[in-house]
């Protein structure tokens, strides 16, 4: 494609040109500050999983700042994505306008895609003004296999990785016989289902899969039916990727059919899962997650204190936005610049001290491999289970611990890196 | 066997909850020719007021004074606002209704926050009614099947039986006479709103305690009851009635068959090859569009509805 400049481009650089020349670039000895556009759900039934991550990456840029000697100032702008990619797009175009060339969140799967696919064209066509993506969320494991791309980085582990540490878990549990798969209908729910199946045969193919649902996404009020099905099947064990309100209901449904299983979840720490559990739920609902409140260390200590005194209504259930913040903290003194292209490729196989451990930035993929854990649903007594969650008097005890290198999976990306 | 009986059971219960619903949407529409759009928002208002007001005075208040409130709000809304639109047409009142969607549903996340909060049956109301086949049938199933009875039976008794029923009904027969032989017709209008909207309430008081209360609650029942009304036949009571209970069985029982629609349309795979994807899905997988397709059938061969006495 031949690219040929309109006059306002000509102007533009013209300017940044005289502008690099008059006044020299921002070294770091002095304060240098680097905005992020931040995309959200903020509006509709996902909007307080968006508020969740808008507050939670808020008070870790906040305590980020606020470091002795900090030479780097993050600067969030929160939009409100809805949720759809048509919004994200309209979004993007702003912040490319104003000259943004940082952008983190996004919201479903489709967003993120449409994202990922605005960015790489934006770069192509804009050398110079290129724009990073930060994801710390949307765990598509396509977005590091066959869709990954240079200018997009994940922070979390996806969904084949949660996968591989709740199988593990699960293939010592010898009490396990019978799986029933329910997930929602749509991407995230198929891989759920799909991971299961490949992975639970290859770690125990004694393990009989009695069944596989997959539900409308939020559409089904009552799951009695779905629970009468699981139990007719003789499931013992239940895997499933349901959150929200699909969580909150199939769990009701199953408690109140008396339906005696384990349930392996992805989700059951968030949005009303724990209130809706209650008693009900200790010793059997499990959950396999980055985030461990039982161990936090001194700064984690102090974002959750902070975070619960301002948002006392949200959970911080989610680690990924602190190593993020870090890793490009730790990227931009690396290679001492606030350029995209020049911390992307510092952030290319880095490892740094994440919050629960050690945390590494695989170079090929672009996926970091971060430390996993399985937990069980229990009260909280302030020893193993250091805090209630949602309000309740319960919470998560950690049963296992994957660190970076247990759920490092093969990946099938061919990235194509800039010149 | 077990598994359709306790099916059977589950179809019930969710299909008199969507009628306690559809009952109070179709009963403001028979008698007053308003298609509320709003109603599930305060369906959603009832299960949070309740919400509230339980966490001061107990569920039982709660499920007393949140639908009396929320009566009390409709009331307000049809002399203060809808009147004056109606006299306007139909136009005007569905987009005051509509947008009355949106200001309750931005108000509710500004009160009570974005998530779903901690309503829940109380205690006598958790345990199991009774077990047959293996199969345990909750209490607060058989709660919300007696509460619709009760309310259908009130609503029933209230205008069929009773002189302020009859006066109803004339008055919406004939609007001017009655005002003639000295009725406050724009009283009577008042009254049937705020019942109507009530039964919302109540339905929110009770659904948003056995379901989950949160914000985006009254979306996912506002779509279904304007199908249950449509199959019903608008203004229709008894049509309300057993189209939620029919729309409540296909739903239930057809997440229960383990069956493909390949299965079913076997012979008819060779006439379509290109609709594999199709043929592939469960029958579980279809069953939550199965109402939506059942409307569309309803609205070409018989557009009245099963009751219905007027055309849409």
């Amino acid at each position: 494609m031949c690219f040929r400049p309109n006059r306002r481009q000509i102007v533009s650089g013209l300017a940044a040109g005289v502008a690099a020349a008059t006044f020299p670039l921002p070294l770091l000895a002095q304060t240098a500050r680097l905005k992020i556009a931040q995309l959200e759900i903020l509006s509709g039934g996902l909007a307080v999983l968006g508020e969740t991550n808008a507050r939670s990456v808020e008070i870790g840029a906040e305590e980020f700042n606020a470091r002795p000697g900090q030479t780097l100032k993050l600067d969030i702008q929160l939009f409100d994505s809805k949720g759809s990619a048509q919004e994200a797009q309209a979004i993007f175009s702003q912040i490319a306008d104003d000259g943004i060339r940082y952008v983190t969140g996004g919201g479903t799967s489709a967003v993120v895609v449409s994202l990922i696919d605005a960015i790489s064209r934006h770069n192509e066509r804009n050398p110079g003004k290129e724009i990073l993506y930060l994801n710390h969320q949307a765990i598509d494991p396509d977005f590091t296999n066959g869709r990954c791309n240079f200018w997009h980085f994940r922070f979390d582990p996806h969904v084949f990785m949660r996968m591989e540490a709740l199988t593990r878990f699960l293939a010592a549990d010898k009490t396990v016989k019978q799986v029933f798969l329910i997930n929602q209908d749509y991407t995230f729910g198929h891989q759920v289902q799909n991971s299961a199946k490949q992975q639970l045969a290859e770690k125990r193919p004694d393990v009989k899969i009695v069944g596989e649902e997959l539900h409308p996404i939020g559409r089904v009020r009552d799951f009695s039916p779905y629970i009468a099905k699981i139990k007719a099947a003789g499931a013992d064990t239940i895997i499933t990727g349901n959150f929200g309100s699909d969580l909150v209901l199939l769990i009701r449904a199953a408690n109140d059919a008396g339906l005696n299983v384990k349930f392996y979840t992805y989700y059951g720490n968030a949005l009303g899962a724990p209130t809706a559990l209650g008693e009900a739920g200790v010793g059997r609902m499990r959950l396999v997650t980055g985030m461990d409140l039982n161990a936090l260390n001194p700064r984690m200590q102090a974002i959750h204190k902070r975070f619960k005194e301002k948002y006392p209504t949200l959970e911080l259930f989610h680690a990924a936005y602190f190593d993020m913040i870090d890793m490009l903290g730790a990227a931009v003194k690396k290679s001492g610049s606030t350029e995209p292209l020049a911390v992307a490729r510092a952030m290319e196989g880095m490892t740094i001290e994440g919050v629960f451990g050690p945390v590494a930035m695989r170079a090929d993929d672009h996926q970091m491999m971060a430390p996993l854990f399985v937990q069980t649903f229990s009260p909280a007594d302030g020893k193993a289970v250091k805090m209630g969650i949602e309000g309740t008097k319960f919470g998560y005890k950690t049963e296992a611990k994957y660190a970076s290198a247990d759920t490092r999976l093969p990946h099938s990306c061919v990235m194509k890196k800039p010149a | 066997m077990d598994l359709a009986f306790v099916t059977l059971l589950n179809a019930l219960s969710y299909g008199l909850l969507l009628f306690m619903l559809a009952a109070g949407l179709t009963l403001v529409f028979s008698l007053m020719g308003i298609m509320n759009f709003a109603h599930a928002s305060l369906y959603m208002l009832g299960a949070y007021m309740a919400y509230s007001v339980s966490s001061q005075v107990g569920f039982w208040g709660g499920l007393v004074v949140a639908p009396v409130i929320v009566a009390g709000i409709g009331m307000v809304i049809e002399r203060y606002i809808l009147r004056h639109l109606h006299a306007r047409g139909h136009i005007p009142e569905l987009l005051f209704t509509f947008g009355l969607v949106l200001l309750i549903e931005e108000s509710v996340k500004l009160v009570w926050g974005l998530g779903a909060v901690d309503y829940r049956v109380p205690v006598e109301l958790r345990g199991t009614l009774f077990e047959l086949f293996g199969a345990r049938f909750p209490m607060h199933k058989g709660f919300v099947i007696v509460v619709a009875l009760l309310s259908l039976s009130a609503i029933w008794w209230l205008v069929v039986r009773t002189r302020t029923g009859l006066v109803v009904r004339a008055a919406l027969a004939n609007p001017g006479m009655v005002e003639s032989l000295g009725h406050d017709v724009g009283r009577v209008f008042t009254l049937v709103f705020g019942l109507g909207v009530g039964l919302a309430g109540l339905a929110g008081a009770v659904g948003g305690a056995v379901l989950v209360t949160e914000p985006a609650m009254a979306a996912h029942l506002g779509t279904i009851i304007f199908v249950v009304v449509v199959v019903g036949g608008l203004g229709s009571i008894k049509g309300a009635l057993i189209a939620s209970v029919l729309i409540g069985t296909l739903e239930t029982f057809l997440i229960a068959l383990d069956v493909r629609l390949s299965d079913v349309l076997a012979p008819l795979t060779g006439l379509a090859s290109g609709l594999d994807a199709v043929l592939a899905l469960k029958a579980s997988q279809v069953a939550p569009i199965m109402p939506y397709l059942l409307m569309v059938a309803m609205l070409i061969f018989r557009p009245r509805g099963l009751f219905g006495e007027r055309e849409i």
